[in-house]
């Protein structure tokens, strides 16, 4: 294979890193100019497995020196859409990385490639070999590129004019994405890739529910459908939309019937305690319910330490997942946290008591002011009581909820250590110890029971002898 | 005032807590309040209680036995010649005998597994008390093996004695079973054999979880420190003393003797085999001379000054050998007592004063205190008397050079030498100056010594060996990363993405022993090359050690370049062979993570989950011992294909898929009940390759599963074809049986691959599309759910 | 023509001190009878290991194709095979006792399973544990021609040394010229 290109394709090149000592060109990144950029172009524009450049090649170039570089690719097909422009964009990093030799890294206006001697000693002279091989890349795996062609730049000032272009591009990308809501569509993606390890996972995608995983957007889905429609990504029709809150559609729900296996038959997009959206077992972060504060609480995978109800990550992710509908937990990615419909149904983030400080800071920018201060830390709180004054104190939504039932959770502290020791106790957690009736130790007597212990070894800490008087 | 003996009342007792282990004669209450009965399709199960599932595996991958002896000498009505499948005087034939030669082997390596974790079971509870809690990580699932074979859940050491109860028990009953006129069907005794290998992955489960728990080793500790590892990072002038074996109990008390005396700068504490990688889990500042396959050079280099050995693995004459050059030996576990005096009752000072006068060769001592004493101290005072006289069975130059002139090259060494490595040639070199192919030799040497047992000129061909190899010696030097235990479930979950979306292509476990073909670098290479391509590789034992002796042009070795997380391309170390235990663990993790399966006894579907479904394969390259195959043949019955090196065929039964026979690949979609062919994935449960390169393509064969998805399949597909290019010469033959859609072809070679489909196989193509209509046997469907259990399908009624 | 002689039943000890399987071990055999039975057999398979890619053995095994004896190529000798030429077919040697011993398979060209195995170039204790499987449970024909003594086989070579490895094979080869199938 690879007669056509003076180089290896493979996925095993990915993490290949080029060293300064080892490097032949160096392009674009932080000391330089570059960008790469798709775009949707009329068949009849395109000149198919054309490539062009401007500015001057890798033979021209001098070793060990840095060049700005600017990719365009321009692509056309019967399916081809703008919305698909930046999932196509996104690849030309994992294919020029499967290139050997090459190092892509980053994305748009941030990327850095490198090239490295190896190549050149390999006979690699043109900037042309290395586009070929990336189209190539995307038509095999992109099916719905039926033309592409690209565009190299490597003068420094029509890098920096269509730059400036590109910047605008992304900007509305970035705009649309934003303001695109699960209410604009006609169409969200379900994907069942999970199913190869839960077989009854489903996720549904949608512009304000991105994969929990985190790999794969509406766009992605979008796109992934075109290549393979009967393939794990595929579109799923809303139908009518039974519950505007809680997320429910008919057509999620007949697919939910149909690709769980006949598992769960309604899902409520953005609700926490019904019908949830289920999970495999990759969640970022698992939800959890303490009903002694009418509150959700969320712990990721990377806190060690216990929650306030004195569970760990592990054992409390333990009970959700699977692809299984669980209420009380709940398996979501981090992303999930900036979503605007986050949990709606069960109140959002007026419902959200407790996380993780490092958890918290990372999505800082996505909670609402109003309620920022009065989610609890390990910081602040490390049980349910002291979490109760807390939220007591903060003035926290769920307290209006409380008084009603306050009767009613005041006993449950002292009830959790002992369901804690059913449950799974955390680590630290020791199981009572057996209690003991001996009326009386030494010396026999008392109750016509005589008690003999054989091979003890008994220690003592500390024996007190004081004069009997 | 003094107290006295006497006796004195005592009137009050304030909180005191008294452990009791055994009430006789009065009627004991059920304690039922703290755990609910277990429940489960098949709690404890007896020898025959998983007989279904393993005649499933069975019918699909044929035992095929390769006998290493044709006769049967059991009983005194024979030897009986059973050639040709001939049946012996009690009308066992050659195939049961070779399944039930195959099933001691397995129930021996259990049986070791299973009494170190009952001897360390005893100490630990002894030590810390029966309640003392499981630490093993982060884990909702503390003891996985234990959980699904027994539907227990363990919180204390304590809870393990039941399920220590039921693996001897087991074990018993099984052993029972190689007498004489018992079992009579060879599937019977390899279905045995079987139940031996779950066994074994209990009775390791439970003996690294309560030393990981009560000792402080590293819990699911993907930063585990760095040891260093070598016969060229000890310091020889210090006074040096080794420890050999598996069962570190009595070494932790000769470790904190050494911290608790300041001695850590002035006594090198060294170890070889699993003890020294436990040592390390203990206390890091402990060295690791090597792997077994190390001993006898080790010993005779003279270096050591005093030896304890424990259990496993441990040369039968160290005594000899040890006595020899005046190391005195200490034997601390009853598993090896040499014919030893049982001091353990005596005072330290009189054995000492016994061992460095050399009036005796060494003592039994069962004392871990005094062990813990007397060693670093009988250590101190025989390094100076030894260092002095220079003991050594290294030849000096001027013997060197007679020993070498004085072979007749009759090749009897050749003959003795399990790998026929070319000792006459090295040795005909040597006399002429030229030391180099004794230096490419001495890795390959796997220090067994038999060349030395028939040489007609008596040279003692491995000290010539090592004399030899002193300056490559000088430069084993390495790194490994110190065994960290279970994989812990948030690893386990965040790699889950990898390994649906295929950025990882599988699981690589290279474990087991030093028995390799060709020298230690091939498993080096093997987790280099399996590492650039992104697959975890899990290591343990041995050959945790072998593979960090290397480095690459920047001086690092694989544990410094790659990290030790459970995710894609990365080198995690588990630790001792007991640790093998956590591979089996992680695929049970993994199910119920991810699938939500209930694991408590449910062992069919839990293995059927992971045969269909977990893309891992075991590498046991220089296996050699029992409880390699016991280990090996646990992982085959949980789902997971191993492959062996070439002395592999040695034990005797292998267990093989015929890829041409298609009532063989028969699967059931648990939706609804229905049987479809499948491609063979995995090919293979237990098979042996000849060389590095036939087997780097064959691991990556055997990650295929029925349960991919089209990127998973894709990105293995390409590492099978790339590896079998790299390593083989050309594309495999069979690659095109494991497409089922044009989404299953590597992305590079799309097009390529399309025409010889065409071409080759006569599959109809879409060009316009690059879409296959016809070929496949079986169309990709993403939602099929493949199991081997028809109880497992809906609709399907038992 | 080979000019050279040598006699093939010389040392005919296993090459492995306590490789003694049994009572039935190997017939020493003389290089030109291993070759005539060879080219008489009807559906003979040259099965070559990892040593067999040593230099100069390809090329003799090339000599042995034209006879249309179809390679099975074990190991890692594929490479140095096809480039001397020689038609050959990768399979695992574990696993192609397997399929020996296997009624329903029906060998490489479909024609149906083999009758005589002649073993060349192997790593002797691999090679030797694998053809225990056919002597035990097949009837089919075991000839190794490899350089050391295979008590498992029927027929054997004794221990040789390499140059007279070399001209055995010479000698084998050249009686396949002679007697083509």
């Amino acid at each position: 294979m690879a007669d056509e290109y003076p180089f290896e394709i493979s996925p095993m090149f990915e993490g290949e890193r080029v060293r300064k000592d080892d490097l032949y060109i160096e392009f674009a990144g932080p000391k330089s100019k570059g960008f790469e950029l798709v775009r949707v172009a009329e068949e009849n524009e395109i000149e198919d497995d054309g490539f062009t450049l401007i500015g001057p090649d890798i033979s021209e170039m001098e070793e060990g020196l840095l060049y700005p570089l600017g990719m365009i690719y321009r692509i056309s097909g019967a399916l081809v859409e703008p919305d698909l422009e930046a999932i196509v964009e996104r690849r030309n990093h994992d294919f020029q990385n499967y290139i050997q030799g090459m190092m892509h890294l980053n994305q748009r206006y941030d990327v850095w490639l490198r090239i490295s001697k190896d190549m050149i000693a390999n006979g690699l002279e043109s900037l042309e070999h290395i586009a070929k091989a990336t189209m190539m890349l995307f038509k095999n795996e992109l099916s719905f590129i039926e033309k592409i062609e690209a565009v190299y730049i490597t003068d420094l000032e029509k890098v920096e004019e269509e730059l400036t272009k590109a910047m605008e591009i992304y900007a509305a990308r970035d705009e649309r994405t934003k303001n695109l809501h699960d209410e604009d569509v006609d169409n969200f993606y379900g994907c069942t890739l999970c199913q190869s390890f839960a077989p009854t996972s489903v996720c549904v995608i949608t512009p304000d529910r991105i994969a929990l995983c985190g790999a794969i957007n509406w766009f992605d889905g979008r796109a992934a459908a075109k290549v393979d429609p009967e393939g794990p990504q595929f579109a799923i029709e809303k139908g009518e939309c039974l519950d505007v809150i809680g997320g429910e559609y008919t057509g999620v729900n007949e697919v939910a019937l149909k690709m769980s296996g006949g598992e769960y038959n309604k899902i409520k997009l953005h609700s926490f305690f019904e019908f949830p959206h289920t999970s495999c077992g990759c969640f970022e972060v698992v939800g959890f319910f303490m009903p002694e504060v009418d509150g959700i609480g969320w712990v990721d995978r990377d806190y060690t330490g216990l929650a306030p109800n004195g569970l760990a990550f592990s054992t409390m992710a333990g009970q959700t997942g699977g692809g299984k509908q669980v209420m009380g937990f709940l398996g979501v990615g981090i992303n999930y946290f900036r979503s605007p419909k986050f949990i709606q149904a069960d109140g959002g983030w007026n419902r959200t008591v407790w996380m993780p400080k490092d958890l918290k800071n990372k999505v800082l920018s996505d909670i609402p002011s109003s309620i920022v201060d009065k989610v609890a830390t390990q910081d602040d709180v490390d049980d349910l009581d002291k979490l109760k004054q807390f939220l007591i104190d903060k003035e926290h939504p769920v307290v209006e909820k409380w008084p009603a039932k306050e009767e009613e959770k005041a006993k449950p502290p002292e009830k959790k250590a002992d369901e804690v020791g059913q449950v799974a106790p955390g680590p630290g957690v020791f199981a009572p110890t057996m209690p003991l009736d001996i009326p009386s130790m030494i010396g026999g007597g008392g109750e016509g029971i005589k008690v003999t212990l054989k091979n003890a070894k008994i220690s003592i800490d500390k024996i007190i002898i004081t004069n009997k008087k | 005032m003094v107290l006295k003996k006497g006796r004195f009342i005592i009137e009050d007792l304030e909180n005191v807590q008294i452990n009791i282990g055994n009430i006789t004669g009065a009627k004991v209450e059920e304690e039922e309040d703290k755990k609910e009965e277990a429940h489960g399709p098949t709690i404890a199960p007896g020898i025959h209680g998983l007989r279904d599932w393993d005649r499933r595996l069975l019918s699909r991958y044929e035992p095929v036995y390769s006998p290493i002896c044709d006769l049967c000498c059991y009983c005194t009505y024979g030897k009986c010649d059973l050639t040709g499948n001939k049946e012996g005087a009690c009308g066992i034939n050659m195939e049961a005998h070779q399944a039930r030669e195959a099933m001691v082997r397995t129930i021996t390596g259990a049986s070791a597994h299973a009494g170190h974790g009952r001897h360390l079971l005893h100490y630990l509870i002894e030590r810390f008390g029966a309640d003392h809690p499981i630490d093993v990580g982060p884990s909702n699932i503390k003891a996985p093996n234990t959980q699904t074979v027994l539907g227990i859940r363990p919180e204390t050491i304590g809870d393990f004695i039941p399920v220590l109860n039921y693996v001897e028990e087991q074990i018993t009953q099984l052993i029972a079973t190689a007498h004489a006129g018992q079992e009579g069907s060879a599937l019977d005794f390899d279905s045995k054999a079987l139940h031996a290998g779950m066994l074994d992955h209990v009775g390791m489960e439970v003996s690294d979880i309560i030393q990981i728990s009560c000792l402080g080793f590293p819990k699911s500790d993907e930063n585990a420190a760095f040891a260093d590892i070598g016969m060229g990072l000890i310091d020889s002038d210090k006074p040096v003393l080794l420890v050999i074996g598996h069962n570190v109990a009595a070494v932790t008390y000769i470790i904190d003797y050494v911290e608790e005396n300041d001695l850590v700068d002035k006594i090198e504490v060294v170890g070889l085999c699993c003890t020294a990688i436990d040592m390390t889990r203990y206390n890091i500042s402990a060295k690791i001379v090597g792997s077994m396959a190390k001993q006898l050079k080790y010993i005779r280099s003279g270096i050591p000054d005093v030896i304890v050995v424990d259990e496993q693995c441990i040369r039968g004459d160290v005594l000899k050998e040890a006595s020899k050059l005046h190391i005195p030996v200490i034997a601390t576990n009853d598993k090896i007592m040499y014919n030893l005096p049982d001091r353990s009752n005596d005072d330290i000072n009189s054995i000492m004063d016994d061992l460095v006068s050399g009036s005796q060769q060494g003592v039994l001592l069962f004392d871990f205190d005094k062990i813990g004493e007397l060693a670093p101290e009988l250590t101190l005072k025989m390094a100076p008397i030894r260092k002095e006289k220079g003991y050594t069975a290294l030849p000096d130059d001027e013997e060197f050079k007679r020993l070498t002139s004085s072979c007749t090259q009759c090749g009897a060494c050749v003959i003795n030498c399990p790998q026929g490595l070319d000792i006459d040639v090295a040795m005909t070199a040597a006399a002429g100056g030229d030391l180099t192919l004794f230096e490419i030799l001495h890795d390959k040497c796997i220090g067994c010594g038999r060349c030395e047992e028939d040489c007609p000129k008596g040279i003692p061909v491995l000290d010539v060996i090592e004399k030899a190899a002193q300056k490559v010696i000088r430069e084993e030097k390495g790194k490994v990363r110190i065994g960290r235990g279970q994989i812990g479930d948030p690893e386990i979950r965040e790699e889950g993405r990898n390994l649906v979306l295929g950025t990882t292509p599988g699981i690589v476990a290279i474990v087991g022993c030093p028995n390799y073909p060709d020298g230690s670098r091939d498993i080096y290479e093997i987790a280099e090359e399996m590492l650039k391509r992104s697959y975890i590789v899990v290591t343990s034992g041995c050959s945790a050690m072998d593979i960090g002796m290397f480095k690459d042009d920047d001086g690092k070795t694989l544990y410094e370049r790659f990290g030790g997380r459970f995710s894609k391309g990365n080198l995690l170390n588990v630790g001792s062979c007991v640790s093998n235990a956590h591979i089996t663990a992680t695929t049970i993790k993994v199910a119920s993570i991810f699938a939500g399966r209930n694991i408590d006894g449910n062992y069919e579907e839990i293995a059927d989950y992971v045969l269909c479904r977990i893309g891992a394969v075991g590498l046991a390259w220089g296996a050699f011992s029992q409880k390699a195959l016991s280990i090996g043949t646990g992982c085959n019955r949980m789902g997971i294909p191993v492959i062996l090196g070439p002395h592999g065929p040695k034990y005797r039964r292998a267990y093989i898929g015929n890829p041409y026979d298609p009532e063989k690949w028969n699967i059931l979609d648990a939706r609804d009940g229905s049987s479809h062919l499948m491609e063979p994935a995995p090919e293979h449960l237990l098979i042996s390759a000849e060389t590095k390169d036939e087997a780097l393509p064959m691991l990556a064969k055997l990650c295929f599963r029925p349960g991919d998805n089209s990127l998973g399949r894709m990105i293995k597909l390409t590492h099978y074809i790339e590896l079998s290019e790299k390593y083989l010469g050309e594309l495999p033959d069979d690659w095109h049986v494991y497409v089922r859609s044009e989404a299953d072809l590597p992305l590079a070679k799309k097009e390529m691959l399309l025409k010889i489909l065409e071409q080759e196989h006569g599959w109809e193509i879409n060009w316009k599309k690059k879409k296959i209509i016809k070929g496949p046997f079986r169309r990709p469907d993403v939602s099929f759910q493949p199991t081997n259990v028809p109880g497992l399908c809906k609709g399907v009624s038992v | 023509m080979a000019q050279k002689t040598v006699d093939t039943t010389k040392r005919a000890v296993p090459f492995d001190r306590a490789n003694v399987p049994g009572p039935k071990m190997a017939k020493p055999v003389k290089a030109e009878l291993a070759g005539k039975l060879i080219s008489k057999a009807k559906r003979p398979l040259l099965i070559v290991g990892t040593p067999g890619a040593d230099t100069g053995i390809p090329e003799i095994i090339k000599t042995f194709n034209s006879n249309n004896i179809p390679v099975a190529a074990t190991g890692s000798c594929l490479k140095a095979l096809k480039q001397a030429d020689v038609e050959a077919t990768y399979v695992n040697l574990h696993a192609l006792v397997s399929y020996l011993k296997d009624p329903k398979w029906k060998g490489f060209d479909g024609n149906g399973n083999y009758d005589t195995a002649i073993f060349v170039g192997h790593t002797y204790y691999y090679a030797s544990q694998l053809m225990s499987t056919l002597k035990n449970f097949t009837t089919i024909k075991v000839i190794s021609i490899d350089r050391h003594y295979h008590p498992n086989a029927q027929l054997s070579f004794g221990n040789l040394n390499d140059d007279d490895f070399r001209t055995a094979l010479k000698i084998v080869a050249a009686q396949l010229e002679q007697n083509p199938s």
